[in-house]
């Protein structure tokens, strides 16, 4: 046998076998990359020191339970199971802003309001919605950089007012997200925030027409019906809940805003203009609670792209990446329960309203 | 003449059918279909915020299903087939790596879609096969079985590319280097 083209012949075989382990590291993003990552948005969020088995994002919160009582108002619009009249079971939670689970309530400017229903289902219908009605920006890369801009400096533990400003010039966007934060003041219950989708969603009815929406938790509860708020607690918010749930049950009205041709569902930076036809489609009624370190939330991942048949997710940039940057931070704090590893902060202590 | 000698060693009884090889072809499409899914340029499934990244997940678990559809159709097969033997003048450790492949290839074929499957079901999150059907859960929704189930789909998908390498690897050395016609009798299916 010839000795060279035996060597031309395993030469070759090498030269395949690189070509394809280069084209499977290639496809699989394990090659030095410039495009952002799901990764990447999560080791920002958390931070240099996560707090294990904590979500990553909005990571102080309390599990809830109720039910939501569809009036049918939506069933000409959807063909979910929700739409329809009945009364649908739901597990929540109410959270703040931030990657530490012991920050103290009334100091984060962004609460939350997550459910999830019909859960083993294809009706199955997870949401997960903020006190802003809009984003800041409109894309996941910008809200990277916007991240960024106004995280605190890690030593002098304070936001760069420069850097602030040169974020907001670069992105006028940010405009309609700015009005919002200039007036808004938090409430002094978790019960009397509004709760917006901030993203748009599609309803699909029998014949598959699709209408965009948006849709908002408004608060029934009045603040001066409400327990006063220790506001020397870390944990203010919640435990006025859990006072509040002993004799009552705190209900939200559902309510769908429907676009029309002039809106972009896409873009969710822009608030619709107020006279978009509303529809109340039935009340969240939340009737008990449990500390989210043991309760069923906890177990939770309140991915807004779980849709029921009837709702879809329109292709709004920022809605799209949820998935996946809601997927890791689960991924992260399950395995570290799995493993049993230590929350890190030394300021842990378990909420215990 | 060569090559008659080599085909001899093979052994007549031991000859690939054509069934099987359609098989090996369908296969190798349906997960390398999901791989491709997966992993569309510059970011996999699992790191992309791109707006593609809902539909691929959605493709990727349909296309499991399938693929767990075609090896148990496979195995079926394999079972009324016989495969054919290697070459007798192989190295020992040669044929040790072949069937630690063979047995590894059939197992992870096996366990990707269905520690997909199982996460999902742990997850709290059906999976069905292009919406054409639902199927179903396999066990309660849990968060310890999810983080077993997830890191195992992980873990298994990097050793089922270490599989698939040695698999390519050792047919081009079969075709490419030993030419003992072994390889051809693979894809010529005779």
């Amino acid at each position: 046998m010839n000795n060279t083209s035996q060597l031309a012949r395993m030469l070759l075989l090498i030269a395949i076998m690189a070509v394809l382990t280069l084209t499977v590291l290639f496809f699989a993003g394990k090659l030095p990359h410039q495009k952002l990552t799901a990764q990447e948005f999560i080791n920002l969020q958390q931070g240099d020191n996560p707090h294990a088995r904590f979500r990553r994002a909005h990571a102080k919160g309390i599990c809830i339970f109720g039910n939501f009582e569809s009036n049918g108002n939506l069933a000409s619009y959807s063909t979910a199971n929700i739409s329809h009249k009945g009364t649908t079971p739901f597990l929540g939670r109410f959270s703040v802003a931030g990657s530490n689970p012991t920050a103290p309530d009334l100091k984060t400017l962004v609460r939350s309001l997550a459910f999830a229903m019909n859960s083993d289902t294809n009706h199955e219908w997870r949401a997960a919605m903020n006190t802003p009605p809009v984003m800041a920006v409109a894309n996941p890369y910008d809200f990277y950089e916007q991240i960024q801009a106004l995280s605190p400096d890690p030593l002098t533990k304070k936001t760069d007012p420069e850097k602030i400003k040169v974020f907001l010039a670069a992105h006028p966007e940010s405009q309609a997200f700015n009005d919002w934060k200039a007036t808004y003041k938090p409430t002094n219950s978790f019960a009397t925030e509004m709760y917006h989708s901030i993203n748009a969603f599609y309803l699909i009815d029998k014949s598959g027409h699709k209408q965009p929406v948006r849709w908002v938790a408004v608060p029934q509860a009045i603040e001066q019906d409400l327990p006063k708020l220790d506001s020397e607690s870390a944990d203010a918010l919640q435990i006025q809940l859990s006072k509040i749930l002993e004799n009552n049950s705190i209900k939200f009205d559902m309510v769908f805003t429907l676009a029309n041709d002039q809106d972009d569902e896409n873009n969710p930076t822009i608030p619709w203009p107020k006279d978009r036809k509303k529809v109340t489609a039935g009340t969240l009624n939340i009737t008990s609670w449990e500390v989210q370190q043991t309760g069923k939330c906890g177990e939770m991942n309140f991915d807004p792209l779980v849709l029921p048949d009837g709702i879809a997710a329109t292709e709004d940039p920022i809605l799209r990446a949820r998935g996946a940057a809601y997927a890791e931070s689960y991924r992260r704090r399950v395995k570290e329960t799995l493993l049993g590893a230590k929350e890190s902060s030394t300021t842990h202590s378990r909420s215990q309203p | 003449m060569l090559k008659k000698v080599q085909r001899h060693t093979l052994g007549v009884s031991h000859e690939f059918n054509k069934r099987p090889l359609r098989q090996h072809t369908t296969i190798t499409l349906g997960n390398g279909t999901n791989y491709y899914i997966d992993a569309v340029p510059r970011s996999s499934m699992i790191q992309s915020l791109d707006i593609w990244q809902m539909e691929a997940v959605k493709l990727h678990k349909s296309f499991g299903i399938l693929a767990l559809v075609l090896v148990i159709i496979r195995l079926f097969n394999k079972l009324l087939s016989r495969r054919p033997s290697l070459p007798n003048d192989l190295p020992k450790w040669q044929k040790l790596a072949a069937h630690i492949t063979h047995f590894g290839l059939y197992a992870l074929m096996l366990a990707m879609p269905l520690s997909g499957w199982l996460m999902q079901s742990a997850g709290g999150r059906v999976v069905g096969l292009f919406g054409w059907i639902t199927l179903p859960q396999l066990v309660e929704a849990n968060m310890t079985l999810y983080s077993i189930f997830r890191e195992i789909h992980g873990y298994a998908a990097t050793l089922f590319f270490l599989m698939i390498f040695m698999h390519v690897g050792a047919a081009l050395y079969h075709g490419l280097v030993r030419r003992d016609g072994f390889l051809s009798s693979m894809v010529s299916g005779k």
